[in-house]
Formats: structure tokens, C-alpha cells, sequence
């Protein structure tokens, strides 16, 4: 086999299947630990002390706190549809159009609507 | 690396971010149309705000060797007063023959209300009726789920419209399976807080692939960045991925969807 066949051999393989290449899906555990670990450690500390300092302020909170506080125990599910599961925590449910709109913007979390 | 930047909002942008995007290697951008940060007070505005995508961007942009081409539309943050937006609808017709209008675009949902999506779904009749290819923008945070399945579920109810010449744009995680199964192209946008990172992104591609999918900054005026494709392909180079393939994301794909609208040159 020449190696412009096998080259496009292997290119073919590549391409089949699940809508195209799978590549990236083949890395080892140690090697995304080597490349996303200290990030990954990094954001957990900026989450637990978004929360400390959540605490430590004075006044009320509102349902955004509620939400996050909410989601973080999906972290821990097994399976790897952790962050689906959190997007999916933190949005509104149903295809029902929304009656009540207060303001233009969204706030990342969903606000428990009047009644 | 060359690339090919399909959404962005260049008219919030100053011209030195055109000289570093073309120097990053940007072969050309896109740019719907969408909500200026503020209301506009009148149909004039619209009117002025279409001849900047069609006349005045592509002559900034051509300056540093790119092309330029837009969408028109009134955006869904703009959608609440009906009356007001069928005026500016009704201008769409005037601009929408001219050289680098590629579409109806970015329409969809901003709060999923009952009057965005009376003027989301007119706004479909529009694209089925003067034969356009279609952009959505998919709403913000906890609204994207929400809209992107009311979206969806609307473009099915418009079987006149091919799958293929819609793209459903700023899916994410919990998003993008739903716009994909259903047959559409998706889009991913790269921003710095909201919507996606890179990594996550490619995590997408890694389980979904690259068939009918582009990413983009829709860098505007706001937190963004108009070079995150850059940062995109050196992480897709760490991660494994060769040449071809970012070429494939960056480059084939945006031109493959684009390339169906007859007033798309070739590279």
C-alpha cells in the first residue's frame, strides 16, 4: 500500500462515523489530568469562595445563591453528562412562552416566577 | 492559521481589531444583524444601521483583505413592540438583494415571550418567502434550554424551510444534541464568561464531531474577544487535532453553510 492510500485509508477511518472524527475522545485520564487539573482545582476554590464570601456578607440573598447551591451536588454524579446536568439545574424548565419579563436580560439562574 | 470568523459584530469593533484579526489570519467575517445595547428609537435608525452592515463594514473590512457579509433582521430584544418591528421588517426587503446579505439573521428568542416569537416566526415566513438562508440567536443563561426547544419546535411547524440552510447558533452542553437531532446546523460561540470556553467546546466536538457545525466569537460590545478562534486552535492542536481538520471547523464548514446563499464568493 503506498502511503498516499494509506494516508487516505486512515483519513477515511477517521471520518466515519459520529458525524466525523472522534480523535480527541481517545486522550488518557493522565493525560487530561497533565493538561486540565491545576485549572480545574483553580475554579473549585473560586466557587467555594464565591460561597465564603456569599456568607460572610450582610443582608438577604436571593434565589441565585439558592441555585447554585443547588447544582453542586451534580458535580459528583457519575457518567460524564455532569455539565448538561448543571446547565440544565440552572435553566428554566417546559416550552411554555414566559408571561412575566421584568428586564431584557438574563442572570444565569432561573427566577422563581409571581404568582 | 487562516480562519474564517462567521459571526461577529464588527460594527461594534474598532479598526484596530480588524487589523489584528486579518493578522491572526481572519479570511473573512460575518456579521448578523442584532440589539445595538439599546433601543432604537425609530424605523430611520434600522435603515441607517442596515446600509453600515452593507455598504460601510465591507469597505472597513476590504481594507485588510477581508470579506464581509451580514444578515438582516430586527433582533428578538427589539421584537416586544410588534408594531414597531414589522416597520422594520418591512425595510428587509429593500437591502436583502444587495451583494453581501447572506440572510435572515440573527433572529429567534431573547426572554422566549409570546411576542418574540410571533415576530421569530414572521420573520421565517420572510426567509421561506424571498428564499434566504436563516441565522438564530438561542437566548442567554437559563433561557437557552427553554428557547433553543421552542425554537426548534417552531422550525419544525415551517417544514418549508430545509434543515440544511437553517443554523441554530450558541448551543451548549445541554443545547446543541437537541438542535443537531433535529437536523440543523449549530453554532458555538466562545465567550470569556457566559456560552462556552474552548475546552468545552472541543469536549462538543470530541462526542458530537464536526458535521454541520461552526464556532464563532460574536465578539460585540460587550465582554469578547474577536481573535477566541485563535485560542480555539492552538487548544484543538494540543488536543490532537491536525491541520485539516481545524481547517475543516474553521474554514470548510463556515463555507459550506454560507456557500448556499448565491451572493457567497468563493475564498
Amino acid at each position: 500500500m503506498s502511503v498516499t492510500v494509506w494516508f487516505h485509508t486512515q483519513r477515511a477511518l477517521d471520518w466515519s462515523g459520529h458525524g466525523g472524527m472522534v480523535k480527541g475522545m481517545k486522550r488518557s485520564k493522565l493525560s487530561v489530568l497533565d493538561a486540565d487539573f491545576m485549572e480545574a482545582r483553580a475554579a473549585l476554590l473560586d466557587v467555594a469562595a464565591f460561597l465564603d464570601r456569599l456568607d460572610r456578607a450582610e443582608g438577604e440573598s436571593d434565589f441565585r445563591a439558592e441555585a447554585i447551591r443547588k447544582v453542586i451536588p451534580l458535580l459528583l454524579q457519575e457518567g460524564s453528562s455532569r455539565t448538561q446536568a448543571v446547565l440544565k439545574g440552572l435553566s428554566y424548565e417546559g416550552v411554555e412562552p414566559h408571561d412575566q419579563v421584568l428586564t431584557k436580560g438574563a442572570c444565569g439562574a432561573p427566577k422563581p416566577l409571581e404568582k | 492559521m487562516a480562519f474564517i470568523e462567521p459571526h461577529v459584530h464588527m460594527v461594534c469593533r474598532t479598526t484596530d481589531d480588524y487589523q489584528r484579526m486579518a493578522q491572526a489570519g481572519c479570511l473573512m467575517v460575518g456579521e448578523p444583524a442584532f440589539w445595538a445595547g439599546f433601543d432604537r428609537s425609530s424605523v430611520e435608525g434600522f435603515r441607517d444601521y442596515f446600509m453600515q452592515l452593507t455598504e460601510y463594514e465591507p469597505k472597513r473590512a476590504a481594507k485588510y483583505g477581508m470579506d464581509h457579509y451580514c444578515w438582516l433582521c430586527i433582533n428578538p430584544k427589539e421584537a416586544e413592540d410588534v408594531g414597531f418591528a414589522h416597520e422594520v421588517m418591512s425595510l428587509i426587503p429593500e437591502f436583502i438583494d444587495r451583494p453581501n446579505v447572506l440572510g435572515i439573521g440573527e433572529i429567534g428568542l431573547n426572554r422566549n415571550t409570546p411576542r418574540e416569537m410571533q415576530i421569530f416566526e414572521e420573520h421565517l415566513d420572510l426567509a421561506i418567502k424571498m428564499d434566504q438562508l436563516v441565522l438564530i440567536h438561542t437566548p442567554h443563561l437559563e433561557d437557552k434550554l427553554k428557547g433553543t426547544k421552542m425554537i426548534v419546535d417552531a422550525l419544525k411547524n415551517h417544514p418549508e424551510l430545509s434543515p440544511e440552510r437553517v443554523l441554530v447558533d450558541h448551543c451548549e452542553e445541554h443545547t446543541f444534541p437537541i438542535v443537531r437531532d433535529a437536523g440543523y446546523w449549530a453554532g458555538m460561540t466562545l465567550y470569556p464568561t457566559s456560552k462556552l470556553n474552548p475546552k468545552r467546546a472541543i469536549d462538543i466536538l470530541d462526542q458530537y464531531g464536526f458535521d454541520q457545525v461552526w464556532v464563532n466569537s460574536a465578539a460585540d460590545w460587550g465582554v469578547s474577544d474577536p481573535l477566541a478562534l485563535t485560542v480555539l486552535q492552538t487548544e484543538m492542536k494540543k488536543r490532537g487535532y491536525n491541520r485539516e481538520e481545524i481547517d475543516r471547523l474553521l474554514i470548510e464548514n463556515p463555507v459550506q453553510f454560507m456557500s448556499q446563499s448565491p451572493h457567497f464568493k468563493k475564498l
